[in-house]
């Protein structure tokens, strides 16, 4: 399946991503009146003096899923997307999926009188991640797992002839 | 393969998908006693205060029988397991037909959860109390309420105060007893029970702390009142002589396992069923999962029982596999684990929350203006426990450490801080 892959040595902590995501799902223009009301679905976390972008990963097996108590996390078959936003059954907002994502990617959202949990939906409505598309060092990308490997086998090549010519 | 299922419900939804997955062909059928496709328990006191429709209690889509070709058989009473013969004895609720009917399996999966216990409370008995197991209860209650004015709750855990506090949102008045000192004794601390507490209270909520029920009686002229104003009004005694006037009780003190038809089979069974790491019973192609097993906790690494949602479904999805001949095996789980929300303070808590003993360190973050308080508790530089009330973030990672017993030692003072997060925690291993 088509993933959110990050290359952690390419990005420089600008924020891209977590605006992009926030605009994206509030379906706003603007940053400034959504910023306190739509929480990001991409996080970015400091490590090391490092930043590190951090997005669900859509497991196989997800924990989310199995402890939703309403049925409403699901993993679509066909796109192997983990989402409690588009099915029948709704989220009622009882955080068993926020007790168990080990990785503690999905967050509280107030949603008019009631509250839902909200996680990475790879946009599905937008067409392709807007993460990927904001982040202007190309840091985070939206590939297949086979050519993701491809790309990293060739980075790391890139990375090793630059180590020899003393650029790096 | 002929796979026989007792119970409709988290753990035997759970499993007839897995074998579904892995046996296209197999023949798999779910036995219910109830009369509704499977729905989710945790919804009931939504559906008590009406924030949730009856159509939404239902976790799966409506042709999920048909599209996974499962045959699903309502209102059937399981009364008798005979192993040897591999034979399931049923009685049909609602029904004159006593003779009852007969089902053979290959493998058997009991997954018949639990219900509410009903505490030794001298006038008590099911007549005069509702609890709240199941959908037809949460109709009956609902029903009975309408004339109730005043509701006393006997317990203060999960389920009572769920109860109690979407009760008060249709506007009853509400009081619950409870005869530890404190509520949600087994899943928080003080300090975090006080804060519901609080919450619970400035609502308009009484809370009778550190009382016992002696005694539950109803008047001589209860018929006649009750005939004429469709008040059903009883008094609830506590030991040190209180009386309190309540139209409706509704118990919730503790649940036990759904296991009466097979006490005296020969099954193995504590507690709850016995079962080996394949989710296996004592009894040969005879499997357990849910409410109904003891398994070992992650934390503790006792024998326990373990009635939350989340780990019936792995026991369920395990036991599934086994069952239809790809061998798994059960990685101990955390048995107390909770999340929930009452009065908008989100709350998750697992493991041991209030340490006993000098082994344990503790780290807190306690924000009273904001109603924020979070606490880790750590053994031997593994996470124990946790409380997070107010900013559950990151629970899930702080899990997923204790799951699996990670030593923590080198980032335990930072993981309250607000910037923590899985990316600290992926430069352990």
């Amino acid at each position: 399946m088509k993933r959110i892959y990050v290359i952690k040595e390419k990005c420089n902590g600008c924020m891209s991503c977590v605006v992009a995501c926030q605009k994206a799902h509030a379906d706003s223009e603007f940053y400034a009146p959504i910023r306190d009301s739509e929480p990001t679905r991409i996080y970015l976390q400091v490590v090391e003096n490092s930043p590190v972008p951090l997005v669900c990963r859509h497991c196989e097996d997800p924990a989310c899923v199995k402890a939703c108590m309403t049925g409403a996390m699901q993993k679509d078959e066909k796109t192997g997307i983990v989402s409690n936003e588009f099915n029948p059954q709704k989220c009622v907002g009882c955080w068993m999926c926020v007790m168990a994502c080990p990785f503690g990617v999905i967050s509280p959202k107030q949603d008019g009188d009631r509250k839902i949990a909200v996680k990475c939906d790879m946009c599905v409505k937008r067409g392709s991640p807007a993460c990927v598309d904001s982040c202007p060092k190309g840091a985070i990308v939206y590939m297949e797992d086979e050519e993701f490997s491809e790309y990293k086998r060739q980075l790391s090549l890139e990375t090793n002839d630059l180590r020899q010519d003393g650029d790096f | 393969m002929k796979y026989l299922i007792i119970g409709n419900g988290a753990a035997g939804i759970a499993a007839s998908e897995k074998i579904r997955k892995l046996d296209g062909a197999g023949e798999i059928t779910i036995l219910s006693s109830e009369s509704y496709p499977v729905y989710s328990k945790c919804l009931l006191p939504d559906f008590l205060s009406g924030q949730i429709s009856e159509d939404r209690m239902f976790i799966r889509d409506k042709d999920f029988y048909e599209k996974k070709n499962i045959g699903i058989n309502y209102n059937h009473n399981v009364i008798n397991v005979d192993f040897k013969l591999k034979l399931v004895t049923t009685s049909i609720a609602d029904s004159f037909n006593e003779s009852g009917t007969t089902f053979t399996y290959d493998k058997l999966l009991i997954a018949t959860g639990s219900s509410q216990i009903l505490p030794p409370i001298q006038g008590l008995d099911v007549s005069k109390v509702h609890f709240l197991s199941t959908l037809d209860e949460a109709k009956r209650i609902i029903e009975a309420s309408k004339d109730a004015r005043r509701v006393i709750i006997i317990g203060a855990g999960f389920v009572g105060l769920e109860a109690a506090f979407n009760l008060y949102k249709k506007g009853k008045e509400v009081t619950i007893i409870e005869r530890f000192p404190r509520i949600l004794m087994n899943q928080l601390d003080e300090k975090a029970a006080q804060v519901i507490q609080n919450s619970l209270e400035e609502e308009g909520i009484r809370l009778i702390l550190g009382a016992s029920v002696s005694e539950v009686s109803t008047s001589v002229y209860s018929n006649l009142v009750k005939l004429f104003t469709g008040k059903d009004t009883k008094s609830v005694v506590l030991e040190d002589g209180r009386r309190f006037k309540a139209d409706m009780i509704i118990v919730s003190t503790g649940s036990r396992p759904n296991l009466d038809y097979v006490k005296n089979s020969g099954l193995n069974i504590n507690r709850g069923i016995v079962v080996d790491n394949h989710m296996q019973t004592s009894m040969p192609d005879v499997y357990a999962a849910g409410d109904v097993v003891e398994t070992i906790d992650a934390v503790t690494e006792k024998m326990s029982l373990s009635p939350i949602w989340p780990n019936a479904v792995i026991q369920g999805e395990i036991a599934g596999n086994n069952m239809a001949g790809n061998s798994q095996e059960f990685s101990s789980l955390i048995s107390m684990q909770n999340a929930s929300e009452f009065r908008e303070i989100p709350m998750i808590s697992m493991g041991i929350t209030s340490p006993a003993g000098s082994d344990y360190e503790e780290y807190v973050d306690f924000r009273p203006a904001e109603m924020i308080y979070r606490k880790l508790v750590i053994k031997d530089d593994v996470v124990v426990g946790m409380i997070f009330l107010g900013d559950i973030k990151n629970a899930g990672v702080i899990g997923s450490l204790m799951k699996s017993k990670i030593n923590v030692g080198k980032i335990k003072h930072n993981m309250l801080n607000s910037n923590f997060g899985y990316s600290e925690v992926s430069i352990l291993s």
